[in-house]
């Protein structure tokens, strides 16, 4: 099914969301996405993309407490669903798949340089 | 972090507030929030700024707009659009010159606006830029002619802070020699780049770290920060944090941090900037003795004192240091932003700027971007006015049909926004696309990436904004208040004030024009004048090679028979200072017994060493007398004298005249041996001087320099050259230049104004036809009836022609009259900078009024052509 597959940035903000659990929110995952991936990108594309994925039900989000940092402005912190998890998982294994049918030939003829 | 310490610009929350749904708004501006003062810490200054810009419009998309209730004055707004577009698309060429014409008028406005806000930008990214100050020697020793330097005695500094509360701090550079050399695997390269300061430097100076930081760059001694770009140039890579420079001199120098490349506006230029190398004995007798010179210092003062006050008690702290000298010698401040721009009569601070005026060009392009961005909106004014008329049936059909006055105002305005919207995305693509050509040309670097663009389209759209706003009121008010009856009789009331106005702007605009044309004539022409001048010497292909070693000075007469031998050299002289090349060339008193002037009267000069081969070398002639036959070691009191000093002494018969040369405290008698004829040896900034040519041993001076002149291939001699000097200076690398290109550094700033000025001219002559073409097409096609009338009775076409080209010829006429003294003064003031200048003449006035006229004819001429061949029938038939 077309639409339910993840785009490559989809894919890499879901791991990350993973990764930061139980602190995944905007900037974090922007910052992470910089050190981790080397990937700068603005932050409204970030958001966006968190909430797409969320309307396509891989994430879910929920408020946190307001605090005094940021101005006393909620966060709001995201976390996988198991449709996301099942969706992550698909891909790895789509993935894993390909990469152990590929010949040995393959390899031995790349032309390096 | 518990509290937030930076809090981000204003107008990204109440635009985010306005645009995005209320259910995300909260989270996004928490994110902003702590993504600023996440930055704001590492970037300080307008780069946090910048990025949090670029993050804030990231938000601006459908996706997060707020679902507004849908009104009528929505519909309405949105009609009034689509009525814009029309009219737009209707008369597409009236559109295309308000678009283009106000696009030009805005890049170039905003190109101003950023190249200004450089400017006055220097040195205020320091956190305390606003505390810091530079001390200043003032010399009186002289009383007419007070000298300032941007150096002082050494322990000056610290003094200040031990006495004076108010200054909290010291930071105090040197630069013990022109150039530092060093090692690297087993290769030889000199920085002349550098300075030596201690610890404090980075607690008052806020420079970028890229490795290392502030806190422990200078924490012990023997330590050394780098510029990215001289890591690269030297070793290829950028994280040196722990290397070791092997120095010659200072020995083995550990490198602390790596700078990020230094702002463009900061006076403070180096590539490598050393703490505490030098641990000797001679060194720290300096630092600490009432007798040197040579500290930059820079104080800290404290957040609420007054400069004006530490300055007041400036005598008695000069008094009770250096006693009786302090009636000659005193001190002043100079706030640290000032140094850039203020330091035209500041000699030897670092980077000088001695006789660099930058203050002038500043008033020049600040007018010159507003008067071409206003004469760009009043083009907009003009040609919308002007079609009014042909819009009367449409503002008659809505008023009668019950439109109210402020919504056709609305309507006017709102069309005023579309055209300078569609300007400003044009302009936008301009400005971006001419940054990298004007850096080229202004020798300045904006940054052409995403921050500084967002930095850069503040000002655009504040420009924009303010001509929709104002251009569209006029029309605006203009059009809605006629009469509805009046308007769908087809009469609108163009009114005779209108009319005049408008003609005045035409003057008025192409006033500018004039002046601008004149201006780049007499710029080019002056520069054209400058390069081809004959100095009294021959200048070109003279190779300058330093002598940076006391070996090299010592064997210089073998060292040069070698470069003699050289082929393709045709003649080698050794001098201490290069004519036309060097500024500060020594400045001694001359006297004597054989000058007409009174007794003990004195006069200054200016001497250089000259062995035997600098005349046949640079080419210049004596007047009467003789020159250095040789170089023997006897001839080192005589002397040869320029016209000027001869002059200037009133000798009647110089040759065996004994004249005695004051330079400092020591003095020497040298006895003439020649007159030179005048040459020009210093920029043509100034007048030529008296000047002593002493001999190659003179005492007041030491050789420098040699000079070759070049008669074969320049590679094959400058490699010959750099093997015959490897041979003599084992430390550092051979440094050499070709001296006219030298030269020219003298003229830079001024290549620079012309080239700004050549864009200028081009662009006010742009835009001042885009607007007289705009309002001679309204005027023809006002006047068609009447043209068809007078063919269709027998009028010739080029009666016509005539008719329909008078009043914007005598608008020329005026504008010619008026620019021409403007014209005359502001080319007078910019060349009496100038010591060798040309005279414009009345040739180049006549000529600048000529283009301009013709320029204009052209314009006009094309839209006259088309009507006067029109078929009479065409126009007549109209109703």
């Amino acid at each position: 099914m077309k639409g339910r597959n993840l785009g490559e940035f989809e894919e890499l903000l879901m791991l990350m969301v993973a990764n930061l659990y139980p602190e995944a929110y905007g900037v974090a995952i922007r910052e992470e996405l910089k050190k981790s991936a080397s990937r700068t990108v603005a932050m409204g594309a970030v958001h966006v993309a968190l909430s797409r994925l969320e309307e396509k039900g891989y994430l879910k989000s929920a408020l946190a407490e307001a605090t005094h940092e940021r101005g006393g402005r909620r966060k709001r912190l995201f976390s996988i669903t198991a449709a996301g998890k099942k969706a992550v998982q698909d891909n790895m294994e789509l993935r894993n798949q390909l990469w152990s049918t590929v010949p040995e030939l393959t390899w031995k003829n790349i032309q390096f340089g | 972090m518990d509290k937030q310490s930076h809090i981000p610009p204003r107008w990204g929350e109440r635009l985010l507030l306005w645009f995005c749904a209320e259910d995300r708004v909260e989270e996004i501006l928490g994110d902003l929030d702590e993504y600023y003062d996440l930055y704001a810490s590492q970037y300080p200054g307008w780069r946090a700024k910048g990025y949090y810009a670029y993050h804030v419009l990231s938000y601006l998309r459908l996706y997060n707009w707020k679902k507004r209730q849908n009104s009528n004055n929505w519909s309405m707004f949105r009609n009034y659009i689509l009525i814009a577009w029309r009219s737009i698309i209707k008369n597409p060429g009236y559109a295309a010159i308000n678009i283009i014409g106000l696009a030009v008028g805005i890049a170039f406005s905003a190109l101003m606006y950023i190249y200004v806000s450089n400017e006055l930008s220097y040195d205020s990214f320091h956190a305390k830029s606003d505390q810091l100050y530079r001390i200043i020697t003032v010399d009186k020793r002289i009383p007419d002619d007070v000298r300032r330097y941007g150096q002082i005695v050494p322990p000056v500094g610290p003094a200040l802070v031990e006495d004076y509360p108010e200054v909290v701090g010291q930071v105090r550079l040197y630069q013990p020699n022109g150039q530092i050399v060093f090692d690297i695997n087993g290769e030889k390269h000199q920085e002349r780049e550098w300075f030596v300061t201690h610890n404090d430097f980075f607690k008052y100076f806020d420079f970028e770290f890229l490795y290392g930081n502030a806190q422990t760059a200078f924490a012990s001694p023997k330590s050394m920060v780098i510029t990215e770009k001289a890591a690269q140039k030297y070793f290829g890579r950028k994280d040196l944090v722990g290397e070791v420079l092997e120095t010659g001199g200072y020995g083995p120098v550990t490198i602390t941090g790596v700078l990020r490349d230094l702002p463009e506006n900061s006076h403070l230029k180096f590539s490598m900037l050393f703490s505490d190398i030098d641990a000797g004995e001679d060194w720290a007798n300096y630092l600490n003795s009432w007798q040197s010179f040579g500290a930059y210092t820079y104080i800290l003062l404290a957040k609420n004192s007054n400069i004006a006050d530490l300055s007041n008690k400036m005598p008695a702290f000069g008094e009770r240091y250096m006693g009786p000298m302090a009636q000659v010698m005193s001190i002043e401040y100079q706030a640290i932003r000032d140094i850039y721009l203020a330091s035209e009569r500041i000699e030897g601070g670092i980077n000088d700027k001695t006789g660099e005026v930058h203050y002038i060009y500043i008033y020049i392009f600040g007018s010159l971007g507003f008067f071409i961005l206003l004469f760009a909106s009043i083009n907009y004014i003009n040609i919308a006015t002007a079609k009014a008329t042909f819009r009367a049936k449409e503002i008659g059909v809505r008023k009668s049909i019950g439109a109210a006055r402020g919504q056709l105002m609305m309507q006017f305005v709102t069309e005023s926004f579309v055209v300078t919207g569609l300007a400003y995305l044009i302009a936008t693509a301009i400005l971006f696309g001419v940054l990298p050509y004007f850096n080229v040309m202004a020798d300045t670097s904006f940054a052409v990436d995403r921050p500084s663009l967002m930095i850069y389209l503040l000002p655009l759209t504040a420009i924009a904004m303010t001509i929709a706003l104002l251009s569209g009121t006029y029309p605006a008010l203009y059009l809605s208040r006629q009469k509805a009856a009046d308007t769908l009789k087809g009469e609108v009331a163009s009114g005779k004030s209108s009319a005049g106005l408008r003609k005045g702007l035409v003057v008025f605009q192409f006033v500018l024009t004039i002046v601008m044309i004149l201006s780049t004539i007499v710029i080019s022409r002056q520069l054209n004048y400058i390069s081809d001048k004959e100095l009294g010497f021959d200048e070109d292909r003279l190779l300058v090679i330093d002598i940076n070693s006391r070996n090299v000075r010592a064997q210089f007469q073998t060292m040069k028979n070698e470069l003699a031998a050289i082929p393709g050299v045709d003649a080698v002289g050794v001098s201490s200072r290069v004519p036309m090349e060097w500024k500060n060339i020594g400045e001694v008193f001359m006297k004597s017994d054989y000058s007409e002037l009174a007794a003990n009267d004195s006069v200054k000069s200016y001497l250089m060493g000259f062995d035997e081969g600098m005349k046949e070398t640079f080419k210049f002639e004596m007047d009467e007398g003789s020159y250095f036959e040789s170089n023997s070691a006897n001839d080192s009191t005589r002397i040869i004298l320029n016209e000027s000093a001869v002059d200037a002494l009133k000798l009647k018969d110089p040759i065996g005249a004994r004249i005695s040369i004051l330079r400092g405290g020591s003095s020497y008698d040298g006895q003439v041996i020649g007159v030179v004829k005048d040459f020009n040896f210093q920029s043509l900034h100034q007048k030529i001087s008296p000047l002593i040519i002493g001999a190659w041993n003179n005492p007041a001076s030491m050789i420098d320099y040699f000079t070759l002149k070049v008669s074969g291939n320049v590679a094959s001699v400058i490699d010959a050259a750099a093997s015959v000097h490897d041979k003599f200076d084992l430390n550092s690398p051979m440094e050499y230049h070709f001296l006219d290109q030298q030269m020219d550094k003298n003229y830079e700033a001024e290549q620079r104004a012309g080239l700004i000025f050549k864009l200028g001219a081009v662009l006010s002559i742009l835009v001042a036809c885009l607007g007289l073409f705009g309002l001679a097409s309204f005027t023809i096609q006002r006047k068609a009836k009447e043209l068809g009338i007078r063919k269709v009775l027998g009028a010739g076409d080029g009666q016509l022609f005539v008719l329909l080209s008078s009043s914007f010829a005598k608008q020329v006429a005026v504008a010619v009259l008026i620019a021409t003294p403007i014209g005359y003064y502001v080319t007078n003031e910019w060349l009496s900078a100038f010591e060798y200048h040309i005279d414009p003449g009345v040739g180049t006035f006549i000529l600048s009024g000529l283009i301009a006229a013709v320029i204009a004819l052209l314009t006009i001429s094309y839209r006259a052509y088309k009507a006067v061949h029109s078929n009479p029938v065409d126009s007549l038939k109209y109703e």
